[in-house]
């Protein structure tokens, strides 16, 4: 009777391995049988799947999208047709003999489910596996490894587990045991498989005239397989032998090699198993076991998070994210951006806003607009800061102290899964489980109680502070999240636009925004060219507050010009901004002109954003994150000198076809910076967190 | 103490005689207490001395800024007056012109008028101090328009070593070779061991929280006999005196930034200090950019298979509830 067989590998990174696999595939003694060779491809950045089929046209390639070795091997067999399912490994090479033999050993008995070949190395003398064998402790490892093959394991018999190195199922025993447990992702899923077969009654055979070269680790790392062992060894006992696990996590090689937090996510993972597979009444006897040894083993601050991040894992509550702003009470670009956040995230979270200040949600409808009623507020006030009654939690002042008057802010971090510092406030020390630092640029000096670094994750406005962040605190950031930008005015039109141009930068009292030395140089241009004299404005929009010297001074200083066509608009309104934007021609910005110092340089500059949505050609200083909005000379200009303000302005003024083609790459190039991209990397961002948290695995995928 | 000491001697030979016990304890007590009514009054008398200072200093400070309130008055008339405003048109139309901004020219200009208001503000003295100081320490900075950030600030950390030296806990003479080019030159101080504060080192008793690595004195960059002017940069602290002479501490990867109409060769020599403990000093030589756009990466964390239903969430729940609350009331 012709049988059909599949041959099921799983591809990793290893075309040249493959090629060879394959081919001596096709050279096996099928004994009359048919073949059907599937390969799942789990490597997501190498052309495999197209060599293998170019080279092998009669192979099945199946694509993965998660480089999972269990639930590549259930794809396999989910899509498989034959009466036995091999599973081998892609970097071996077969013996003619092999399939004949397997298929012999598992036919010899009805109750075999499964016969395990002999495994050697490449050299063709020394073992690689003839099976798996428990040695102590709950670790498993290859029968004969290393040992030379001295005719010692030549006989066939039973054995307690198969490796998935090279190994022939029976269909009937692979549907009545089910699928690889896909939790065990590489490496004793095997082990894991074996017992549930052999809890059906199904026996495991060794058949030594099987033989099969194995090239050791060929496509995966030892320390990959390492640490998938510990990890799945924990996940086995939690699983299998629940009373095992309390005594289990100080002979894990997690532990004995102090990899703590790699040990704590998987011991996570393995309670995860133990509630899923187990009585409720064992799972609380186990936890209560838990309890002492993981406060002995993490300690209590570990302990306490641990068991916290249990509920989130086990899906017991929501998480919760605590977002801290000591500057919550003021208006600012840094607020409007982590406020959005948490706009966009507190419909899936449990979020609670953490301020110094007295301030409430509302305010952030009032001044941008944001809708933050689905979050709370808890004000803690920092008693170093209500003594000396300050109103601006400056974190200078607190250099000097001995004991961190943000220790407070530390203790509430606690009570959270994710704990965002969102103003940059450096001397917070988190606490909670997963925390994030947002960081809108590193001006600050790494000082007493620095503790940016024990975050994990950071994100940036732009590369400008990822750069900065690099080379001022050593610290690499996660994300780059560039703030959203939405003030497209619905009536803009490239081609309806006044002879304006126009300028938006707060009247800083420091005068960083250059207004002065913008009503120069135009000033300049105009002197020279009657024509713009006569036709053109330059507008200088923006806000101030207070008492403001600077915006004395650059009233004075457009008096001094004498020069009609220059209108100062300090404070205008939404409507009014969205006006002058839809009107001007050519934006301006020089923050940051002739400074050396890079805080004083536009960290992002989200108003040439705003222009250039708005069909605005930019004429921007090449420094800073204006680099990362406009390319110079495709969707506007960048320069380095006033001189060249000048002879750029000019250029697009005087070439009105350059102007309209510019604007329009302005506005293409804009759409980059748009609230739905901000959204979807947030939220992608912040789910991956969760999974995180959920005692996911880190794994590649597609 | 000593007294103390003394007296215990004395006693501990009686003690053979008679029942010291007593006497050396009222003693003792007695000496104590006397120590500590002085210690009160000697506080007492100096938080006396310091409210006095404190309400002179006040006094003064009131003083200063009436008087600059004054000032500012005087200023704002001087302003408004027509010999202001036909001066400013004056520096406008002809300086600006003549002896553009970042120029070697108008830096001279800048100069001399500088001067010309030490002679007739702070008199002759003053006047030759300046002078004197102006042509020993090559003073003024004829620095153009700072070019591209690309060419300087942002980019000097894809760079080039220069030098590698130990520093020790004595200064400690240092030259290295400076090949200079046209425009912007970086020069970076990198400290492998990097920066402490003295106030975490409580032998030092110093509240000092800044950030050290290293202290350099008489720094100069020559070229063909010139010296080359240069501004220090980022995390250089202010000057200030040790044993009278000038010194600069600095903080991990300090800057130098020099500017240059044309490439030369030049030799950077200073004198060396480090702080607390020896270090090892690298000097970098500018460098462009290594910009990285977005640090995502394909590896994402990936749930594991759903979690069986069955399972008694609420009895679960509890016990982890629990086992939270008996540690939280543990720790705190």
């Amino acid at each position: 009777m012709v049988d059909l067989i599949t041959i099921l590998i799983v591809n990793y990174n290893g075309w040249d391995y493959l090629k060879k696999c394959l081919n001596s595939i096709f050279k096996v003694d099928k004994c009359g049988n048919l073949l059907e060779v599937i390969i799942i491809n789990n490597s997501p950045t190498d052309k495999s799947a197209q060599q293998i089929q170019e080279t092998f046209p009669e192979v099945n390639v199946i694509e993965n999208t998660i480089n999972n070795y269990a639930k590549a091997l259930n794809l396999g067999v989910s899509i498989s047709t034959g009466k036995y399912i091999a599973i081998l490994n892609n970097d071996t090479i077969v013996e003619k003999n092999w399939l004949k033999e397997l298929l012999k050993t598992i036919n010899s008995e009805k109750d075999i489910g499964a016969a395990q070949s002999k495994i050697l190395f490449n050299d063709e003398i020394t073992i690689n596996s003839v099976g798996v064998e428990e040695v102590e402790d709950f670790y498993f490892r290859d029968i004969g490894f290393n040992e030379k093959d001295n005719g010692k394991y030549n006989k066939p018999g039973e054995i307690n587990f198969f490796t998935g190195g090279s190994v022939l199922l029976k269909r009937e025993c692979i549907e009545q045991v089910g699928k690889f447990d896909e939790d065990f992702v590489i490496y004793m899923e095997d082990v894991d498989y074996s017992i549930r077969c052999k809890d059906l009654g199904w026996k495991i055979f060794y058949s030594p005239d099987s033989i099969v070269y194995h090239k050791y680790h060929g496509t995966a790392s030892s320390k990959l397989c390492e640490y998938f062992c510990s990890r799945n060894r924990l996940l086995l006992l939690g699983k299998r032998y629940p009373h095992k696990l309390p005594e289990s996590i100080k002979t894990s090689h997690l532990f004995l090699k102090g990899e703590t937090s790699e040990l704590c996510h998987s011991l996570l993972q393995a309670i995860r198993k133990l509630i899923d597979n187990n009585e409720t009444e064992i799972s609380c006897k186990v936890l209560r076991k838990l309890d002492t040894v993981v406060k002995d083993v993490f300690g209590t601050q570990i302990a306490l998070n641990f068991f916290t991040q249990l509920e989130v894992v086990l899906g017991l509550r929501k998480i919760k994210i605590g977002i801290y702003d000591h500057a919550f009470h003021f208006a600012g670009g840094g607020q409007r951006y982590v406020a959005k956040i948490a706009e966009i995230l507190q419909d899936n979270y449990d979020i609670t806003y953490i301020a110094n200040k007295e301030c409430t949600l509302e305010k952030y409808n009032e001044w941008f607009g944001i809708d933050l009623s689905r979050c709370k507020l808890k004000i803690i006030k920092i008693p170093f800061y209500e003594k000396r009654d300050l109103y601006y939690i400056d974190e200078g002042r607190t250099n000097h102290e001995n004991i961190n008057p943000f220790d407070i802010i530390s203790y509430e971090s606690r009570n959270y899964d994710i704990f965002i510092n969102a103003n940059m406030l450096s001397k917070v020390n988190p606490l909670s489980c997963e925390s994030l630092f947002i960081c809108h640029f590193p001006d600050q000096d790494k000082n007493r109680f620095f503790s940016v670094d024990k975050y994990n994750y950071i994100i940036t406005n732009s590369d400008y502070t990822t750069f900065w962040l690099r080379q001022k605190w050593d610290i690499e950031a996660n994300l780059r999240l560039y703030p959203p930008v939405e003030m497209n005015h619905q009536e803009s039109d490239p081609k309806n636009k006044k002879k304006i141009i126009l300028s938006v930068a707060r009247f800083e009292p420091g005068g960083s925004k250059k207004q002065i030395e913008m009503a120069n140089a135009y000033y300049e241009i105009c002197r020279k060219n009657k024509d713009i004299r006569d036709n053109w404005t330059l507008v200088l929009a923006g806000g101030s507050s207070g008492d403001n010297d600077y915006l004395k001074k650059v009233a004075l200083r457009i008096n001094f010009l004498e020069i009609k066509n220059i209108k100062l608009m300090p404070n205008v309104d939404m409507e009014e901004l969205k006006n002058l934007y839809r009107s001007a021609s050519i934006f301006w910005h020089l923050c940051g002109l002739n400074e050396v110092d890079p805080h004083r340089v536009e960290h992002f500059g989200m108003t040439t954003v705003e222009a250039m949505q708005n069909y605005c050609v930019p004429v921007v200083i090449d420094g800073g994150g204006q680099k990362e909005i406009v390319d110079h000379g495709v969707n506007g200009f960048r320069f380095n000198s006033i001189e060249e303000l000048k002879a750029y302005t000019l250029k697009i003024i005087n070439d009105d076809r350059l102007r309209e083609d510019l604007s329009l790459k302005a506005f293409e190039k804009s759409q980059k910076f748009s609230s739905d991209i901000f959204k979807n990397q947030i939220i992608d961002f912040i789910s991956n967190i969760e999974m995180k948290l959920r005692a996911g695995e880190a794994l590649e995928v597609r | 103490m000593q007294r103390i000491v003394e007296m215990v001697n004395e006693k501990g030979s009686d003690s053979e005689r008679s029942f010291p016990g007593v006497e050396i304890q009222t003693e003792l007590l007695s000496i104590m207490l006397q120590d500590e009514i002085k210690k009160t009054e000697l506080k007492e008398r100096e938080i006396n001395e310091l409210e006095k200072m404190l309400a002179s200093t006040l006094e003064k400070l009131q003083e200063e800024k009436i008087y600059n309130q004054e000032l500012e008055a005087q200023f704002k008339d001087m302003q408004m007056s027509a010999t202001w405003q036909i001066q400013n048109k004056f520096h406008q139309k002809i300086i600006e012109r003549l002896l553009k901004q970042g120029t070697r020219r108008r830096a001279s200009y800048d100069q001399i008028i500088k001067n010309i208001r030490i002679l007739i503000n702070e008199g002759g003295r003053a006047f030759c101090n300046s002078v004197k100081e102006c042509v020993l320490n090559n003073k003024y900075i004829p620095i153009k328009t700072v070019r591209s950030y690309e060419e300087n600030i942002e980019n000097m950390w894809r760079d080039r070593l220069l030098l590698k030296q130990k520093a020790t806990l004595e200064f400690k003479a240092t030259e290295c070779p400076l090949p200079i080019v046209v425009g912007f030159n970086v020069i970076r101080f990198h400290v492998r061991e990097g920066a402490e504060s003295p106030c975490s080192f409580p032998e030092l008793k110093n509240e000092d929280s800044r950030r050290l690595s290293v202290a350099i004195k008489n720094i100069m960059i020559m070229s063909k006999g010139y010296r080359i002017p240069f501004v220090m940069g980022n995390n250089c602290y202010d000057a200030e005196y040790l044993n009278e002479e000038e010194i600069k501490w600095i903080s991990n990867d300090a800057t130098i930034l020099v500017h240059s109409e044309e490439s030369t060769s030049a030799m950077l020599s200073f004198r060396l200090l480090s702080f607390y403990r020896p270090r090892t000093l690298e000097l970098y030589l500018k460098a462009s950019a290594n910009r990285e756009a977005n640090t995502a990466s394909n590896i994402r964390f990936v749930p594991l298979t759903e979690i069986n239903s069955k399972i008694d969430r609420e009895i679960i729940g509890r016990e982890i509830t629990s086992i939270i609350y008996h540690i939280g009331t543990e720790f705190f």
